[in-house]
């Protein structure tokens, strides 16, 4: 199958429509990453305003889901896409629920930001934290990057990137177990952290769930819930084919 | 035109349709092997070879001109028709040659009846225009056996109920989806295996086009059905399989469902996404 591109239509309106669409989804994007940036940024220094801020700004990732939501629909209405438009809007669909969700992932970490702001706290946790969040918000770039870029390699890289996180979030967990064990006034504080780690790791697997996307539209593909070995073959194997394909006649 | 499969392997020529559906061998209704067609100097059909699977519905696209409709005039010999025509390779019906010498064409048109894009009824009685060519054919003779065919054929057709208390009517007197569906109740009539339809909505108004998608729908549990349309939601919607024609050969050919959503081809895309031209 031959590589998606968005332009080129006969229609130019509908060139400018499925492009507008898919801007929208990219300042969504940028936004969730602001959010998520502030967010870890909050619990780490323990700023509460800052935590606020993210919860209030929640608000706004919400009204751009429904306005993207919205285009998604019309275009589906007006337009009847086929073939690779159709994946793109399924896709676009897709992509900024889980983008919402981890909004609200970011959203939640604020909250707990806020809780913990009075919290005298062990610096180490809190590093280690910083580095999830890190490699979070990196994940959230690439497979948005992987997204503008119609890169189906780049999005199953970003599959291969959760496990690193996963790994990191056991490592938090098992040190937040050693403090509640050492010294059990510390549990309520912990527990907070552990919510605010949780949804570190979370959004995570959102943005492996994007990448699947991206794959399903770039290459007309369905890899999800085949694990990431899987999804890497069938990737080479369409990779393959496409670099075989001879030129149009 | 060579195409190949998603593990990378070639195939020589599309003819039979690759699928994603579950592997269910239907049996081949009609075989085209190597179809070439010429008017005058002018050559419509470079060689096309294609299956037309029993009791499915296949959808020939592609933009004016690309020979889908001569391929479909080809499948009952409708091109004989036209001056200067040169036809060359073969076309199996139940794995008979069509074009070979002995061949009624009148009779072998029975079999395989034809839709086409304007409703043409004849000008006379509803009731005629069903009972015209099984007597013509003399498929039936007497009275009552007429009376039953032709309600049967009417009912087949969806318009039994509309037309049963005026059978005498002038046909032409009827709404352009009803004289559509007169039209496919009369080539019902003879009792064919194969239906070709040559955009039978492009006339019709969206409700008329909905019942003759029903239609359509319910008629290919008893018979064959190959359809040109100009309408891609059409194909989409009521075909099995789609062809995608282009310059003269078949590009693509595939069940509707990947055609319409993941194609193969760069030129398939394009047409379908409207990126043509």
């Amino acid at each position: 199958m031959e590589k998606v591109g968005l332009e080129k239509h006969t229609s130019k309106q509908f060139d400018a429509d499925l492009e507008d669409v898919r801007e929208l989804v990219l300042s969504m994007g940028g936004l969730v990453e602001q959010q998520i940036a502030d967010a870890v940024r909050a619990l780490v220094d323990g700023d509460g305003g800052l935590g606020e801020d993210v919860v209030r700004g929640d608000t706004e990732v919400n009204r751009m889901e429904i306005e993207i939501d919205e285009e998604c629909t019309r275009i589906l209405a007006r337009r009847a896409p086929q073939a690779g438009d159709l994946r793109l809007v399924i896709a676009i669909a897709k992509t900024i629920t889980d983008l919402e969700r981890i909004g609200d992932e970011a959203e939640k970490i604020g909250r707990m930001a806020t809780h913990l702001a009075s919290y005298e706290r062990p610096k180490s946790a809190f590093r280690q934290i910083e580095t999830l969040g890190r490699h979070v918000r990196e994940m959230v770039r690439d497979v948005l990057d992987a997204f503008a870029r119609l890169d189906s390699e780049s999005a199953v890289h970003v599959a291969r990137n959760d496990e690193e996180v996963d790994r990191e979030y056991e490592g938090i967990v098992r040190q937040c177990i050693t403090y509640m064990m050492e010294d059990p006034r510390t549990i309520r504080h912990m527990l907070d952290v552990l919510w605010a780690v949780k949804a570190l790791e979370r959004i995570g697997d959102h943005s492996t769930n994007i990448g699947e996307y991206v794959v399903y539209f770039v290459e007309g593909k369905d890899v999800r819930h085949i694990g990431l070995e899987a999804m890497e073959k069938e990737l080479a194997k369409s990779t393959r084919t496409r670099d075989r394909t001879p030129e149009a006649d | 035109m060579r195409t190949r499969d998603l593990t990378g392997d070639t195939a020589e020529v599309v003819r039979t349709p690759t699928t994603e559906r579950s592997p269910v061998r239907q049996a081949t209704k009609m075989q085209v092997n190597d179809l070439a067609v010429w008017y005058g100097e002018t050559q419509a059909l470079h060689g096309v070879s294609m299956d037309v699977l029993e009791n499915e519905v296949t959808a020939l696209i592609g933009p004016s001109g690309c020979g889908k409709s001569t391929f479909l005039r080809c499948l009952n010999r409708m091109n004989d028709l036209i001056q200067d025509v040169r036809i060359e390779g073969e076309v199996t019906f139940d794995g008979d040659n069509i074009y070979a010498p002995h061949v009624d064409v009148v009779e072998l048109r029975a079999h395989i009846g034809m839709v086409f894009q304007k409703p043409n009824p004849f000008p006379k009685s509803i009731y005629e225009n069903i009972a015209y060519a099984p007597k013509i054919l003399g498929q039936v003779r007497k009275r009552t056996d007429m009376d039953e065919l032709v309600e049967h054929s009417l009912k087949r057709a969806g318009l039994w109920d509309e037309v049963k208390d005026r059978l005498q009517a002038p046909g032409l007197t009827l709404s352009g989806g009803q004289q559509q569906r007169l039209c496919i109740a009369r080539a019902i009539a003879v009792n064919p295996s194969v239906l070709l339809m040559d955009e039978p909505c492009s006339a019709l108004d969206p409700v008329a086009t909905a019942t003759v998608e029903q239609l359509i729908d319910e008629l290919k549990d008893n018979y064959t059905i190959v359809i040109v349309t100009h309408n891609l939601q059409q194909a989409a919607r009521v075909a099995g399989y789609t062809a995608f024609f282009h310059l003269g050969e078949i590009v693509e050919f595939s069940d509707t469902d990947s055609l319409f959503t993941h194609p193969r081809e760069k030129k398939t895309e394009d047409y379908i996404t409207g990126r043509y031209g």
